[in-house]
């Protein structure tokens, strides 16, 4: 009866250890997905200022299994900063989307070279 | 009595043994081989071809398809950029491109895979607290033009009436209407159609994944 007991609790811890591994993510994404599609549906100074702490949040809480910025943030926040005349620091983060994802320089080196002309 | 009892339970063996042959042949190899072959790593989200009466529907959900798609370890490229650059270029609409050349999006942008995506349905039924969307999801390589990936998924969400009295109910949807979107259940659909897709680069399970059970080509899920 004992050795059933423990039997059972070591079957539920290890489906609880299973769940968990499954279940978490590669990226941290906070609440991004709400703050894009708000800004996408009513692009307003207060939707704006909403998505750029998202994009914030997630470059400086990365909590997923990659602990790595996801792809096409960098860029993403960049797009907005130099829509917003912030050019400087939008080169900055699109150097920092091909340093991070090698796979984006062809796209994202044609911006920062048009960018730097 | 016995005998019924010996009959039961070989009919019991026999159908696990049938369910579990089933599973084992519809497996990620053998529905998307060629992705295991050309391993691709990026992605490039176009524009969804719109079926439905919402015009809106067409810029709203396209950013939808972002995070599932690097949580599956691709890198995809940011909606924003992309939309930009086919607004620019004349891009914008992808039913020039789902049967054509996807080599201008190799050489532009680097793509190694094209997501396109057909909306059919996209319908809130507000007296039934019913939302329901269609979307058939289609992936190509930009190297060969092969479909790699074809999906279709209908999933409709019913909202169990909480109070009991409807009008109610409707009044609170109102005040929550950001909860209770068609983006909602449009992201659901996304994460229950692309799951089935191979894990890219930067997945825990990439190249490891192969033996992982599909489900069928076309999901109709109806939940509460």
């Amino acid at each position: 009866m004992k050795n059933l007991k423990l039997i059972i609790v070591i079957c539920l811890i290890s489906m609880g250890c299973i769940s968990c591994m499954s279940s978490k993510s590669l990226y941290t994404w906070h609440n991004y997905e709400d703050a894009s599609y708000v800004y996408t549906k009513k692009q307003t100074d207060k939707t704006l200022d909403k998505l750029i702490k998202e994009y914030k949040y997630i470059i400086s809480h990365q909590k997923g299994i990659r602990k790595a910025v996801p792809p096409g943030i960098y860029a993403e926040y960049a797009y907005l900063l130099i829509k917003m005349n912030n050019k400087k620091e939008g080169i900055v983060m699109l150097k920092k989307e091909v340093g991070l994802y090698p796979e984006s320089k062809m796209f994202v080196g044609r911006i920062i070279k048009q960018l730097e002309k | 009595m016995r005998n019924l009892k010996l009959l039961l339970s070989l009919c019991v063996i026999c159908l696990f043994f049938v369910s579990c042959a089933n599973k084992k042949s519809l497996t990620r190899v053998s529905q998307y081989p060629n992705i295991y072959k050309e391993k691709p790593v990026s992605i490039v989200i176009m524009p969804p071809i719109n079926k439905t009466n919402f015009v809106e529907v067409k810029e709203y959900f396209y950013a939808s398809m972002y995070k599932v798609l690097a949580e599956k370890g691709y890198y995809v490229f940011s909606p924003y950029l992309a939309m930009d650059l086919f607004k620019s270029e004349s891009a914008y609409d992808s039913e020039l491109f789902i049967k054509g050349s996807l080599k201008p999006f190799r050489n532009i942008i680097g793509a190694d895979l094209a997501l396109f995506t057909i909306i059919n349905k996209w319908e809130k039924q507000t007296l039934l607290n019913k939302i329901t969307v269609n979307i058939e999801y289609i992936i190509r390589s930009t190297r060969t033009g092969e479909i790699l990936f074809n999906r279709k998924g209908e999933l409709t969400i019913s909202e169990k009436s909480s109070s009991g009295i409807s009008i109610l109910d409707m009044a609170a949807n109102i005040l929550t209407t950001a909860l209770t979107d068609k983006i909602i259940v449009a992201r659901k659909c996304n994460n229950i159609v692309l799951q089935d897709l191979p894990e890219g680069k930067y997945g825990l399970n990439y190249e490891k994944d192969q033996n992982v059970s599909v489900g069928n080509k076309e999901i109709n899920l109806k939940l509460n």
